[in-house]
């Protein structure tokens, strides 16, 4: 055994196989570490959309089933924009319609497009204004909210040309809700809602 | 134990394994690369607005009693149909003839933007067994390639309806031509419908 010991190689590496395999692991590194960052990035963007989609989803279903459970819409009673006093910039879209069996649903579209801090200011001091960044849909049920369906702040996802539309000689009311994320534009998704008015075949 | 190998591995043995190593990963590298590809191609595939606008079709089709006979499309047998309307082709008054309401369903047709509507039989295995022979666009041969056979009939529809829609997105992060303002894309969603004969 002995013997053996003493017949091993012992004379440990030398200092360019060493630099050898220390360069050879720092490129490793370097490189995974730019595929590890990456991947981070996408799964990022992903959460962002699984956000927007799960939002649009629940919307949409809300909605459409409401829409069908009434038997379709018979009109279109008022449909209003005006700029919302809570936030500056924002807008406050208002669609108010009578299903077949005669109940009656609001849907008010909060689009709040800024909310930079403003400050307004007396003889004696400023104060900041209030303002109410939200992005929220309210959905009304004979004039009681049933729903109301905020995306947080956090996710910095903002409603972006929202349209409300009778198409077609006002035979069709178009919904139309875009959703805005800074790193995704408008190219991820929107709400797009085609109801027919009245329609024989509902 | 002194007859042991402490030579290492020759020059020629390291390459041939490192050659084996590298073909593995390239094969998994492009094995994998066009899933990434595919998922995304699907988030159009059965998305919750053309499912619901598709609804509106199903609804139409059945308070209209829309009739499919042989004269009116690529009969393949007893309920085993396939007739294709791509709205390049004047398939919207192709499609809408065939109904009962053909003003309704015209308007239907340019307020849901539709590019091309497809009716089989419920159960698509003929469909999907002659989709390179069918005269359709790429993407809806590539969804009616994705979608199940539906061999299992439980609510008895007599046909499907297959959609396709055509969406304009307003990119607003683009400042640049026209093009690069608006793009299209396309939304696919198929229902089960009652379409008489």
């Amino acid at each position: 055994m002995i013997k053996l010991v003493k017949n091993l190689n012992n004379n440990g590496l030398t200092a360019i196989e060493v630099l050898v395999c220390f360069s050879i692991v720092v490129v490793i590194t370097m490189s995974m570490f730019k595929v590890v960052n990456n991947q981070k990035d996408k799964q990022l963007m992903e959460s962002y959309k699984n956000t927007i989609m799960t939002y649009k989803n629940t919307l949409t279903k809300i909605i459409e089933d409401d829409i069908r459970a009434g038997g379709g819409i018979k009109s279109v009673n008022s449909n209003t924009e005006s700029s919302y006093s809570g936030a500056i910039e924002g807008l406050k879209y208002s669609i108010n319609y009578t299903l077949k069996d005669n109940s009656t649903r609001q849907i008010d579209i909060y689009q709040n497009a800024n909310c930079d801090a403003e400050f307004s200011c007396s003889s004696s001091s400023c104060t900041p204004e209030s303002c109410d960044s939200t992005n929220r849909i309210e959905f009304k049920k004979n004039g009681t909210l049933e729903e109301k369906l905020i995306i947080p702040d956090i996710y910095n996802l903002k409603f972006n040309n929202t349209q409300i539309k009778k198409l077609n000689s006002d035979t069709y009311l178009k919904i139309y809700i875009g959703f805005n994320h800074p790193d995704l534009g408008n190219r991820y998704s929107a709400l797009d809602l085609i109801e027919p008015i009245n329609a024989s075949y509902f | 134990m002194r007859n042991l190998n402490n030579r290492g591995f020759a020059l020629v043995e390291t390459l041939i394994v490192s050659a084996f190593v590298m073909g593995i990963f390239s094969l998994l590298y492009t094995n994998f690369y066009p899933l990434i590809g595919e998922y995304e191609k699907r988030e159009t595939y059965d998305s919750i607005d053309s499912v619901y606008k598709t609804d509106l079709w199903k609804r139409f089709i059945t308070k209209t009693k829309t009739t499919i006979t042989s004269s009116s499309g690529d009969l393949t047998g007893d309920f085993n149909f396939i007739k294709v309307f791509n709205a390049s082709q004047n398939g919207k008054n192709e499609f809408c003839n065939i109904t009962k309401n053909p003003q309704e369903c015209s308007k239907l047709w340019d307020t849901l933007n539709v590019n091309t509507i497809i009716l089989s039989s419920y159960t698509i295995t003929t469909l999907k067994s002659k989709i390179k022979d069918i005269n359709t666009t790429e993407g809806m041969k590539e969804y009616i390639s994705y979608l199940p056979k539906y061999e299992t009939n439980t609510q008895k529809y007599r046909g499907r309806i297959i959609v396709e829609y055509l969406e304009r997105i307003d990119n607003e992060r683009d400042n640049g031509s026209e093009e690069e303002k608006f793009y299209n894309i396309y939304k696919y969603a198929t229902l089960g419908v009652d379409l008489y004969d």
